[in-house]
């Protein structure tokens, strides 16, 4: 990677966290500054900070997104109790997306970022599955 | 009925509750076998990655934003979106006794049609070579039953050596005659009851080989009951890149079981110039910078990594070895080409094979000029080196003087005699296929040329007359043979029996 595609790279990465962690209220601020940050660029450097952007943005909301999938019951105060924990966990606010799955048969199903944390019945009937 | 209910109640009572945390990643682009995945944090290198549809890959590119993984089996089910997740864990293997006589594919599923493997340890496919402290000069022969190699190109166990050479010129022969030239030996051995007898097994791998192929040698394994001694490892051509990348390194964690059990095996590699190709298809999908003749600036360790493996153990770590033969096919006899030059500097020596000897009927057609074994020889029994001593040396004389002899018919009587010694020496050498020669045997029929008991038979005759040479000695002087392997070495004695018994046969010996 040359030094300006480096640095390409850092911008993209910077305005994609600050996007993330302010959420929708800084669109039009965050689409200002990449007008702004895109116009001295050449056509294929525009493409490659798009690009390089629009992957980091997608990682960093993952990062900042609690997704909750249930089988069962989930009480708001359940509800809050996760976020809370996690949140601490991961050391920033996230904002919970919650979805109903009846394929886990019972219990929960976390996602932040990349990691799954999965406590729920079809998971350890698959556990179970692979050893039996 | 009951043991599987039996079974299942003690997995469910064993099951615990804790939550599972896994890390995942999303499918974004995948061809040709290789996944480029967003996600994956906390992948590491060489970890298995699970694919819905129960497929595995392994992380072979850690990139800031992206991980590259290279995906086993039929891929494509797979599509962009599609999940998958590390495993932490390493591709491992299943290794022991129970894979013996079984055809088994990279990851150690039979593909034979007979049923389980039986093996309970896995090895990872990966792992680092034994060190310095481990090792041990190589000592103890393995006995090819090829005389040609056996007498100019001794192998020991634990000794790495190259079989060169162009397409057809018999490089899988050789190989597969070594399988079964040891098959044979085990047999003996076991059934000897020495026990400080060690059996060699065996293992094949093929990469990119054809099918019909794999199936000829696995036919011709079973034909010389040589299969029961030996793994084959199946990545043929049809296979993905992924698979002939990693088939090596699966053959190998299996003979490493071997040597860290104390035993001895053997492992051939057919072929890694094959097998650099695959390697590199999956490295330019995998966009890493190319550069000599399109391959990664890696591919020197990708073969002396696997071939580092291959050691002959102390008496502190189990004593065993791990013998490996890979295969390198040459275009036009060309040795300075990239690959070759690399597998050359890694190994102990190299059997080269001719085209223009394989075409005169020189078989196998090695060339003795360009093969050399660079530490078999402290691994040779002491008779064949007695017998054997001289003869690389007459050979190249052979050859150099029969250069010069083509142009000219006035020779002197020394050079004539040069000639005349060479060209039966080159047919005493001739061998057909699964035929293996015992040592003993090998002693003997240089003992008698280097007396010149073959110097009145024809040229034309001489590779009857050494059959019969040797048939002789194992149907009328086996006390004799028997002599030569337990003491190992002639003595005066010893010499005067060998002269006796060929002189007998001499006496009755007709064209």
């Amino acid at each position: 990677m040359s030094g300006t595609d480096a640095k390409l790279h850092k911008m993209a990465e910077m305005l994609a966290e600050y996007a993330a962690q302010e959420g929708e209220s800084c669109v039009a601020e965050v689409v200002e500054a990449l007008k702004k940050l895109m116009e001295p660029l050449s056509h294929g450097q525009r493409q490659e900070f798009f690009r390089a952007f629009r992957r980091r943005l997608r990682l960093k909301l993952k990062q900042y997104q609690l997704n909750i999938e249930y089988a069962g019951e989930l009480s708001d105060a359940h509800t809050k109790d996760l976020v809370q924990k996690y949140s601490e966990k991961v050391g920033h606010d996230l904002t919970p997306v919650i979805t109903e799955n009846p394929d886990l048969i019972s219990g929960i199903r976390l996602q932040v970022g990349d990691n799954v944390y999965e406590a729920s019945l079809a998971e350890r009937l698959r556990r179970l599955s692979a050893r039996v | 009925m009951s043991s599987i209910l039996e079974q299942i109640e003690k997995e469910i009572s064993s099951l615990t509750t804790e939550t599972k945390k896994t890390n995942t990643g999303t499918i974004r682009r995948i061809a040709d076998g290789v996944a480029h995945i967003e996600g994956l944090s906390e992948a590491m290198s060489s970890e298995m990655i699970e694919f819905p549809g129960g497929l595995y890959g392994i992380a072979l590119n850690l990139e800031e934003d992206e991980v590259g993984c290279v995906i086993m089996g039929d891929v494509s089910g797979l599509k962009e979106g599609d999940e998958c997740k590390t495993t932490g864990r390493l591709l491992s293997v299943p290794v022991g006794k129970g894979l013996l006589g079984r055809v088994v594919d990279v990851i150690g599923q039979p593909v034979d049609g007979k049923g389980a493997i039986e093996s309970e340890e896995f090895y990872p496919v990966e792992r680092i070579a034994p060190g310095i402290i481990p090792r041990k000069s190589v000592d103890q022969p393995v006995q090819t039953g090829i005389m040609p190699i056996d007498a100019m190109i001794p192998i020991g166990r634990g000794q790495r050596e190259l079989i060169i050479g162009d397409r057809q010129t018999g490089k899988t022969t050789i190989a597969i005659d070594t399988i079964i030239a040891q098959a044979k030996l085990n047999r003996e051995g076991l059934a000897s009851g020495d026990e400080s007898f060690r059996p060699l097994y065996s293992i094949y791998v093929a990469i990119g080989q054809k099918n019909s192929n794999i199936a000829r040698i696995l036919k011709t394994l079973e034909k010389n009951d040589a299969l029961e001694y030996t793994i084959i490892v199946a990545a043929p051509a049809a296979d993905n890149p992924t698979n002939q990348y990693i088939s090596p390194y699966s053959g190998c964690a299996m003979g490493e079981w071997f040597m860290e059990n104390g035993m001895d095996a053997l492992i051939i590699y057919d072929d890694l110039s094959k097998h650099a190709v695959a390697y590199r298809h999956i490295s330019l999908i995998l966009k890493r910078p190319s550069g000599r003749e399109a391959y990664p600036g890696d591919v020197f360790y990708l073969h002396s990594r696997l071939l580092e493996r291959a050691a002959r153990l102390n008496e502190d770590h189990g004593g065993g070895s791990l013998t490996a033969l890979p295969i390198i096919e040459t275009q036009a006899g060309d040795l300075s080409a990239y690959i070759p030059t690399n597998v050359i500097s890694i190994t102990d020596g190299q059997v080269f094979l001719e085209t223009d000897l394989f075409n005169q009927g020189v078989r196998p057609a090695i060339s003795v000029g360009l093969s050399v074994s660079r530490v078999g020889s402290s691994a040779q029994i002491k008779a064949l080196k007695q017998v054997a001593g001289s003869i690389k040396l007459q050979l190249a004389q052979y050859r150099e003087l029969a250069a010069f002899a083509q142009f000219g018919s006035d020779l002197d009587a020394r050079t004539k005699a040069t000639l005349d010694r060479g060209a039966r020496l080159v047919e005493l050498f001739k061998q057909p296929a699964a035929s293996p020669k015992p040592v003993t045997i090998q002693v003997v029929i240089l003992w008698a040329a280097n007396k010149g008991y073959f110097d009145d038979i024809e040229v034309g005759n001489i590779v009857d007359a050494s059959a019969k040479l040797s048939d002789y000695m194992t149907a009328q002087k086996v006390a004799v043979l028997d002599k030569i392997a337990d003491q190992k070495k002639l003595d005066e004695t010893l010499e005067s029996e060998i002269m006796e018994a060929v002189e007998q046969w001499k006496a009755g010996y007709q064209a």
